[in-house]
């Protein structure tokens, strides 16, 4: 792992993202391996800036792998009392200015197994994709396109609860969102109450259906409307929604002019493309 | 169901709209120089906007020019081309070849079998040169007719074209590979069921598939609210990626132009609302 993604990239603390971007751009210009076909490093000193990169636009990725790192150094300290020389690095437990978040470098080979996966070279880690699961929340990474809105509980079991959706409720808890789903769907519709459509819109909506999410949603809290876990997520599936909205028309021209925040009334402006059209099935020729 | 991603030329200052127009005629001369005049026709907006993506991912060297094409012959238009250029014409072949090659089997519509015929060659050359996105576009395709054909939900459906997208945006197995994919994956799921939006009332009366009607999502500000988080999701995604050449033309195309196909035809329909509101009223 990368141990100060700033330097690497050339920049301070406090960069914006604007500048995090540029100085990425301008680091890759320069290392690029294609620029320096004889250079053996040309390659990891690559992988190193798009690591760089990586940590500081998806910071809460790194954060597990962090702790994971934390955890196998204290773990390997109790195992090895007389010497604190393995899993170290040759600069220590250095708690450097860098922030929690970056974790300490470690040139052993044994931390590798954690997060080879981080390694780098090989592109961003699959097991947290984005940080971004499937609705754009997932993995604990609330943050992406929702905004500051609050992430929705992760359901729990009712005494009411029949014992299929028990087992949709684990499968929920334990991250298996398409199980999950599979369950809710072979619950006959004459059981499908509020709380079902309240349990499979969560499910959906992690398993990446986003329209089946919104809809199970909307039925949950026509339902009941005084639920306040239903109106939350309603809220919180809304938020990416809003978010994109205000940058489409406070930034951009947007052809459908909204009426903010989502009351259910779209009112209309079209804008003229000047791009000509012939409209032939989605084909367009400059006319 | 192609054509959605486009900027949106009010927002872009003189010198983007040349850059955005540049692209576009840069892909299309690649098409004619490598695969001949009626290759042309599949070109389309979409990859145009996947070229610009690419090439500020990635930003290759460009080769510019200036010159009178067929299309407008009294006019010189400057053009960009890249090795992005030649990767889209590359997967504008492919998606027109296997498009045609399923409305021939779906509609019978002979011009489809005719065209397809025309692109075979050039197709086997793309095959070639791109057997995974070719690979991925054939699967789709057959299995999204499936899925259409036996009454499958919408997201089944849309995630299907999300796949076929996901795989176009992704030049190659690299750093940004992943992200290239979600970013693909959300899009074309956006795509797919914008044009099912534009479909509904025609499908409805045609008792035609459309995701929109299974799903029982039918109310406008229901449909935009939900496409609205699709393209939350994408460009939060998009957000995340270091693209700063052309950043300002793309983000026009995602926060804007995918919306002008839309915006149309609730214009077209409100005004046949009207006609017929003031008939009744007449009569």
């Amino acid at each position: 792992m990368v141990d100060d993604p700033y330097r690497v990239l050339g920049i301070s603390r406090g960069a914006s993202q604007d500048e995090i971007k540029k100085a990425y751009r301008a680091k890759s210009k320069q290392c690029h391996p294609d620029l320096h076909p004889n250079d053996p490093n040309a390659a990891a000193k690559m992988a190193e800036v798009n690591e760089a990169y990586d940590m500081l636009m998806n910071p809460a990725k790194y954060e597990k792998a962090k702790a994971q790192q934390q955890y196998q150094q204290q773990y390997q300290q109790y195992q090895n009392p007389y010497g604190r020389g393995y899993g170290q690095s040759s600069s220590g437990y250095s708690q450097s200015g860098y922030g929690q978040s970056y974790g300490q470098s470690n040139n052993s080979g044994y931390n590798d197994d954690y997060y080879g996966s981080y390694s780098g070279s090989n592109g961003w880690s699959s097991n947290f994709g984005w940080g971004f699961g499937p609705f754009g929340f997932g993995f604990g990474n609330f943050t992406d396109g929702a905004g500051s809105a609050t992430p929705p509980k992760m359901p729990q079991p009712m005494a009411t609860d029949s014992m299929l959706v028990r087992n949709a409720i684990q499968a929920i808890n334990n991250r298996q969102y398409q199980q999950a789903v599979n369950i809710l769907n072979s619950i006959v519709s004459s059981q499908r109450n509020a709380r079902w459509y309240y349990l499979s819109a969560i499910a959906n909506g992690y398993a990446g259906n986003t329209v089946a999410a919104m809809e199970y949603i909307r039925k949950a809290v026509n339902l009941e409307p005084n639920n306040t876990e239903y109106k939350n997520v309603l809220m919180y599936f809304q938020s990416i929604a809003q978010t994109y909205e205000e940058e489409s028309t406070t930034s951009y021209t947007s052809p459908l002019k909204r009426i903010l925040p989502i009351c259910g009334s779209v009112c209309l402006s079209y804008s003229l493309c000047s791009l000509l059209t012939c409209g032939r099935g989605g084909y367009y020729f400059c006319c | 169901m192609f054509g959605y991603v486009i900027a949106n030329e009010i927002d872009l200052t003189e010198e983007e709209r040349s850059r955005y127009r540049g692209f576009y005629c840069g892909l299309c001369r690649t098409l004619g120089e490598r695969y001949g005049q009626l290759s042309r026709l599949g070109l389309t907006f979409d990859l145009t906007f996947l070229v610009i993506m690419l090439s500020s991912l990635y930003e290759p060297e460009e080769s510019t020019g200036e010159k009178a094409c067929p299309m407008h012959p009294f006019k010189k238009s400057s053009y960009i081309q890249n090795k992005f250029t030649d990767y889209c014409a590359d997967l504008t072949v492919a998606l027109t070849y296997y498009k045609c090659l399923d409305d021939w089997q779906d509609e019978k519509k002979p011009t489809r079998k005719v065209y397809a015929d025309i692109l075979k060659k050039s197709f086997e050359e793309v095959r070639d040169r791109r057997p995974r996105q070719c690979e991925v576009i054939d699967r789709c395709i057959a299995e999204l007719s499936e899925i259409e054909g036996s009454g499958g939900s919408a997201d089944e459906a849309a995630g299907c074209f999300g796949r076929l997208m996901a795989e176009l945006f992704v030049y190659e197995e690299d750093f940004w590979a992943e992200a290239m994919r979600a970013f693909g994956n959300c899009l074309g799921q956006f795509i797919y069921l914008l044009d099912a939006a534009v479909d509904l009332e025609e499908d409805k009366k045609r008792g035609e598939y459309n995701p929109w009607l299974c799903a029982g999502t039918v109310e406008e500000d229901k449909i935009v609210e939900t496409l609205d988080i699709l393209m939350g999701k994408a460009t939060a995604i998009f957000a995340k990626l270091p693209l700063v050449q052309d950043e300002h033309i793309m983000k026009s195309a995602l926060f804007a132009g995918v919306w002008l196909k839309y915006a149309q035809k609730l214009q077209k329909q409100n005004k046949k609302e009207d006609m017929s509101d003031k008939e009744q009223a007449n009569g």
